[in-house]
């Protein structure tokens, strides 16, 4: 009897311990960060992440200033088939767009007025994936 | 022997429960800050089928770079919120909303490099962390690298930066978006108020700084239709006063001057500025 509560007890642990250790799409959001850095942007603050599917679309509002250049970091793990990615405006014109299913998105951006966008991105579909399988999509922006 | 197998028997289930009960959450709920529920039909039309939303609404040191680092502000200690005020937040959402005012503090602080006061606010930015329970984003190792790199504007500014993302991702991973929401909300308000109190209030003087003052009704537009979307009952100590900023904003009807910059009467804008300054003082004396 004794045993068996001595191994429910190393089974929360186990759960607990693979519960904190699993990596969140934090951590994979902090390469993309890596990269605003690297190229002497200032991350805004906010990582802005989701586990997704193929066929799942998420969108990002920000606000957007002429006085300042961006950089939009979009990308994706390598489970999925790729992300395709649209800027647009708050009546929904693009402004930006990278049509190419890549797991890595950059765009430098100098807005010619201020104005709120939308950043809409889309996990690809892929037959040679399977569908059932999810990765993080991470959108970052760092200004200058 | 047994009281205590049975304590332990108690304890697994009640671990099992909580484990199992985090993880739908997040799943059931949002992954991170700002993104709301798509259930709502409204939303729904409005995304276009996106199976999650994020606002990215501005932070302190995006605030307060935006606002400040322009050629008619200056510094001025007297309009910072006291860091001795930091021992009258005793609510949650008291010093959530005070963690963002004391973080567009020292960003402004760390703008005009005053060392000192820089060091002041983090100290005080680390408390209140602490209290919050977002125990890694402030930590000793952070403040030492503040000292470190005193004289270094810019390695201070992406400290900040670095220290507001650290936060982020603990508010994400402990699905605690609405005190997330609220950091951001105080640290705008006090970007906009330091704004507004070194503009002067003239709309003839400091005609940059009162521009950017009016340009900063986007990231109000966006925070607006966050507060209607993200329902969270702590947003509500301040959702009708932005609701109502918003309006003054509308109400306002900018010119652009010959050099591009934004313009409005004088009477808009003392309304703007009262606003701005009612809701500053609410959030500065919430306990």
């Amino acid at each position: 009897m004794k045993k068996i509560y001595i191994l429910l007890v190393f089974i929360i642990v186990s759960t607990i311990s693979f519960s904190q250790s699993n990596p969140s799409c934090v951590d994979f959001s902090q390469l993309s960060v890596d990269m605003l850095n690297s190229n002497d942007f200032l991350p805004d603050g906010k990582f802005n992440s989701a586990r997704l599917a193929q066929g799942d679309k998420i969108e990002m509002y920000k606000p957007f200033y002429k006085s300042r250049t961006y950089m939009i970091v979009v990308s994706c793990e390598e489970t999925l088939p790729g992300v395709i990615v649209e800027v647009k405006d708050m009546a929904r014109n693009v402004v930006l767009s990278s049509y190419d299913p890549n797991v890595v998105h950059e765009f430098v951006y100098t807005p010619d007025k201020n104005q709120n966008l939308i950043i809409s991105v889309e996990v690809q579909k892929s037959p040679d994936m399977p569908a059932s399988d999810k990765g993080c999509v991470s959108v970052v922006v760092g200004f200058k | 022997m047994k009281n205590f197998l049975i304590l332990l028997t108690l304890t697994a289930i009640i671990g099992f429960s909580s484990v199992f009960s985090s993880c739908k959450n997040k799943n059931d709920q949002t992954d991170t800050l700002g993104i709301v529920d798509t259930d709502s039909i409204d939303v729904q039309e409005k995304i276009e089928q996106a199976k999650e939303i994020f606002y990215s609404l501005p932070a302190p040191h995006e605030v307060a770079t935006f606002l400040m680092l322009n050629d008619d502000a200056f510094f001025a200690e007297d309009i910072l919120n006291p860091v001795s005020n930091s021992s009258n937040y005793n609510t949650e959402a008291a010093k959530s909303f005070n963690l963002g005012v004391f973080s567009a503090d020292l960003s402004y602080a760390s703008l005009y490099d005053q060392n000192q006061i820089v060091i002041n606010y983090m100290a005080a930015s680390k408390k209140l962390a602490e209290q919050l329970g977002i125990l890694d984003a402030f930590s000793q190792q952070t403040i030492e690298r503040l000292e470190q790199n005193i004289n270094n504007r810019d390695e201070i500014m992406r400290i900040i930066s670095e220290t507001f993302m650290d936060s982020d991702a603990f508010l994400q991973e402990n699905d605690r978006q609405d005190v997330g929401a609220l950091i951001l909300i105080g640290g705008w308000v006090e970007g906009i108020y330091l704004a507004v109190q070194v503009s002067g209030g003239d709309v003839n003087e400091n005609t940059q700084l009162v521009s950017s003052i009016l340009e900063q009704q986007l990231s109000l537009e966006l925070m607006v239709q966050f507060l209607k979307d993200f329902q969270s009952q702590k947003l509500d100590i301040v959702s009708d006063d932005l609701i109502q900023l918003y309006d003054i904003y509308n109400q306002i009807e900018t010119s652009v001057t010959d050099d591009g910059y934004l313009r409005c009467t004088q009477d808009e804008f003392d309304n703007l500025c009262e606003a701005v300054k009612l809701l500053r003082n609410k959030i500065v004396n919430l306990s």
